[in-house]
């Protein structure tokens, strides 16, 4: 409780750090036609998957060229309480059931310079195939894609377009932004939209 | 199903579609106001300011501050135009309500080129199917219920953005509550509220609970003022920062 209120009283004085904090770098290598929405959503005790009802963040963006759009890559800020847990972030398409998500769980350094992450959104992990005992889909599926065969084995699909731990290694946490994809502009003329 | 994507090319219909040409078009051509009781020329001269930097914000992805401007505008000087902004920038904000409501009184105010109304008619079909419901079941008579502030009737179901909400309700003789409640796109959900007969005493007094909010809301305000003031954190590229 004391704690609590030389924490308010320094905030209250101007004398405040900002706290624990991330700049996440999003990149794709799907076009906007076939990834128009991103969802991103974070939140302290969650497996990323869970639907949840404790306080959290969530932020729809939408890709294009307009100005109400965003174009890949982009970066964005991910700030902590300063409780030292891990957050988790979840990226997904948005549908009720994503067949495409990363899950990334952060512990965001407590002093210094903001980590810095990179996150790509690989056109791999939406690719759907046959479930196999090595490439096991939800019960009762046949097929799945293979961020949701990701998932089955809680892993998560990961930057290279392969099942990875949810959690970031230390050295992910001073990626080279350098090092994104680019984002293809257009689609095949026959890919259907919307 | 998919939102809808927004096809424009860039450099063009997308400045056109923020509206920057055409508040200097329409203002020169003396549009009235939106409403009753015209605004004086200096608060029009603010209002195209305002709204000049709005577009300046929303041009750097400055979401929020970019609303704010366009608000200012259109409280000094309501033109319809405005609301075409005002609904883009509460749309990328995700506050879907306040953008479906100012993006329709935009088309049935302003009646825009018909390319102009099939965009943003998509846009607002897109909006709507996230938007979830929330019906609030109370047996408590009297009772007031509010969403982020909003009054909202008991019984009824009622459009919520997706997100975080707080749900308030209070009645005469009851305990208030208060919780936080967190809604999935496209979701259909009722809450029961059953609210505990107070035992008198401080606590069950309206004006106590006033100034603790009073209280409170200072305290958040000199919070964000503080760290505003001392080290603005790094929003990347978006200028979105996420925080649980």
């Amino acid at each position: 409780m004391i704690a609590r209120h030389a924490a308010l009283v320094a905030l209250a004085c101007g004398c405040a750090s900002p706290g624990p904090s991330a700049v996440v770098t999003l990149a794709t290598d799907l076009p906007p036609c076939r990834l128009p929405t991103v969802r991103l959503r974070c939140a302290y005790e969650w497996d990323g998957v869970s639907p949840r009802d404790t306080a959290s963040c969530e932020q729809v963006l939408y890709r294009g060229s307009s100005l109400a759009e965003v174009q890949l890559p982009a970066s964005f800020g991910l700030r902590g309480d300063g409780s030292g847990r891990p957050l988790t972030l979840a990226i997904d398409d948005g549908a009720p059931s994503p067949i495409l998500r990363r899950v990334a769980r952060v512990t965001l350094p407590q002093d210094g310079d903001p980590a810095r992450v990179t996150i790509v959104l690989r056109a791999a992990c939406a690719e759907p195939g046959a479930a196999t005992a090595e490439r096991p889909c939800a019960p009762g599926s046949a097929r799945c894609t293979l961020s949701q065969s990701c998932e089955q084995r809680a892993m998560t699909c990961g930057d290279e377009g392969a099942c990875r731990a949810v959690e970031l290694r230390a050295d992910e946490l001073a990626a080279d932004p350098a090092t994104v994809v680019e984002a293809p502009g257009l689609c095949d003329a026959g890919t259907p939209r919307g | 199903m998919r939102p809808r994507r927004l096809h424009l090319v860039p450099g063009t219909l997308a400045l056109l579609l923020l509206g920057a040409p055409a508040l200097a078009q329409t203002v020169d051509a003396q549009e009235s106001p939106a409403t009753q009781g015209a605004p004086a020329r200096g608060d029009e001269a603010a209002a195209r300011e305002a709204f000049e930097r709005g577009v300046g914000l929303a041009e750097q992805l400055q979401w929020s501050a970019a609303a704010e401007a366009f608000e200012e505008s259109y409280r000094r000087y309501p033109r319809a135009a405005t609301l075409r902004n005002l609904g883009l920038a509460h749309r990328a904000l995700g506050r879907f309500t306040l953008a479906i409501d100012e993006l329709r009184r935009f088309l049935r105010e302003a009646r825009p080129a018909e390319a102009v109304r099939q965009e943003l008619r998509g846009l607002i079909e897109e909006m709507t199917v996230q938007l979830a419901t929330l019906t609030v079941i109370t047996s408590v008579p009297d009772v007031t219920i509010t969403l982020d502030g909003a009054a909202l009737a008991a019984g009824e179901p009622t459009a919520a953005d997706p997100g975080d909400h707080v749900l308030d309700a209070s009645a005469e003789g009851y305990t208030r509550s208060a919780r936080t409640l967190h809604l999935t796109r496209g979701e259909h959900r009722r809450v029961e509220l059953a609210l505990q007969r107070s035992s008198g005493g401080v606590l069950s007094r309206w004006w106590f609970w006033t100034i603790v909010g009073v209280a409170v809301a200072g305290a958040a305000t000199a919070t964000v003022f503080a760290l505003s003031e001392t080290a603005p954190p790094d929003c990347g590229s978006l200028q979105l920062c996420l925080s649980p």
